[in-house]
């Protein structure tokens, strides 16, 4: 059985600019009337700052819902 | 005859959970609840141990952003009988390490015949970046997204259909925080980031993937949790990766393929973890949400929080005994003790 290969092609960047980046985005909202809506309302108030890749909810107090998330969104190179 | 009886389990990753938030350690309630679902759908933080993993052959693994897509009923699962698994490796790793995970991958090829395409380099370093938010849990960020989406692309170009990833991860600085998470408290300081890295390649490339973090040897300490000890096994993680994503379901779009959303029976998660994308698209179907009280995290999102409609249960133990009841059509009321309440005429 022979060994893996590394593959030698190079990867060539996919263009100078602009480039992906990561953030870790806390921020609250108020707690929809209706659940139906709640998944909508973060996803509306993450995408200000970017587009969501991960988030919760991390807890519930005084009418606001407390979320943590991970978004991605353009930078400069 | 009824459709084959589909059960979730959902231990987030990164929250601190009692019960899988370490390495592997929830394996066990997913190989019970094995025994009483025809198919289990979890992911890989509850699958994975290190060096150690387990087999089911009626248990599909999928990455998390593919289980919110499944849940949102965007995705469909498409079960297969083998993956060719591409192997991604972060520039960041020193040779040494780097030689180590190319030994494991080719192991997996030796020994458990699985099968892997040649591996790929990125061609920046990826520069993990550990964070941990006001909850307690830990978040992570990567320095060079588009250099693991290159090499991802470059993978599936050479004909890979699933992704293994290992990234360097920095060696925790928090001493208190390692030491507490290898004794079996507090939150796995890296398993935030983890889920960051593989979901970038679930969401752009619609792929299974799973992670496995780079990082030197620990000294031995004779105080290991058990919870916590599949990854002192070794020198690298990524055993049982490659081990799960050899038969991950690729995921469909079309309707009349695959395992949808609308044939989970049942949603088994830890109680205060309520909050997130999956949980919140299943409260609005006919999945039956359990939710374990004795399975506690950094989440403080119970379903009375939010209004939520769950069938709550002390335990996993428990959590078996409802999906049973729940199976087999039986109203859990039926088996509690104490007066069943007569019926009323509904005005």
């Amino acid at each position: 059985m022979p060994f893996m290969n590394c593959n030698s092609v190079n990867i060539k960047s996919s263009g100078p600019n602009p480039i992906m980046q990561t953030q870790l985005i806390t921020t609250t909202i108020p707690v929809p009337t209706s659940v139906n809506q709640m998944q909508a309302d973060v996803i509306a108030a993450l995408s200000s700052q970017g587009e969501p890749l991960r988030w919760s909810i991390t807890k519930v107090q005084s009418g606001l819902l407390y979320i943590e998330a991970i978004v991605t969104c353009d930078g400069e190179a | 005859m009824t459709s084959p009886y589909t059960v979730g389990v959902i231990v987030p990753t990164g929250v601190g959970a009692v019960i899988g938030g370490y390495a592997g350690d929830a394996l066990p309630v997913v190989r019970a609840i094995a025994q009483v679902a025809d198919r289990v759908i979890t992911h890989p933080n509850v699958m994975n141990g290190a060096s150690l993993y387990w087999n089911l052959p009626n248990v599909l693994y999928v990455e998390g952003f593919g289980i919110d897509q499944f849940a949102a009923g965007a995705w469909g699962l498409q079960p297969v009988r083998r993956n060719r698994i591409g192997l991604l490796l972060d520039r960041g790793i020193e040779a040494e390490l780097r030689w180590r995970h190319l030994q494991v991958a080719d192991a997996a090829r030796a020994t458990l015949g699985l099968d892997l395409t040649d591996y790929v380099v990125t061609d920046e370093a990826l520069t993990v970046e550990l964070r941990s938010a006001d909850s307690g849990a830990t978040w992570g960020t990567i320095g060079n997204p588009d250099s693991l989406l290159r090499a991802a692309a470059k993978l599936i170009a050479l004909g890979a259909t699933a992704i293994a990833v290992v990234v360097r991860f920095p060696e925790t600085t928090d001493a208190a925080a390692l030491q507490a998470y290898r004794h079996g408290q507090g939150v796995d300081p890296l398993a935030g980031a983890e889920a960051v890295i593989s979901h970038l390649i679930v969401r752009q490339f619609r792929i299974p993937c799973a992670h496995a973090p780079a990082l030197s040897p620990l000294p031995i300490d004779p105080a290991i949790s058990p919870r916590s000890a599949a990854e002192e096994l070794g020198y690298t993680f990524l055993p049982c990766v490659l081990a799960g994503l050899s038969r991950a379901p690729q995921f469909t779009q079309q309707p009349h393929q695959g395992i949808w959303a609308d044939s989970l029976d049942a949603l088994v998660i830890p109680a205060s973890c309520c909050g997130g994308s999956a949980v919140l698209s299943l409260s609005q179907t006919n999945t039956q949400i359990i939710t374990v009280a004795e399975n506690t995290t950094r989440m403080q999102v119970y379903p009375k929080d939010l209004g939520l409609q769950t069938l709550s249960v002390r335990s996993y133990l428990e959590a078996i005994g409802a999906l049973v009841a729940h199976r087999a059509g039986i109203t859990t009321a039926s088996l509690a003790a104490g007066d069943i309440a007569p019926l009323q005429c509904s005005p």
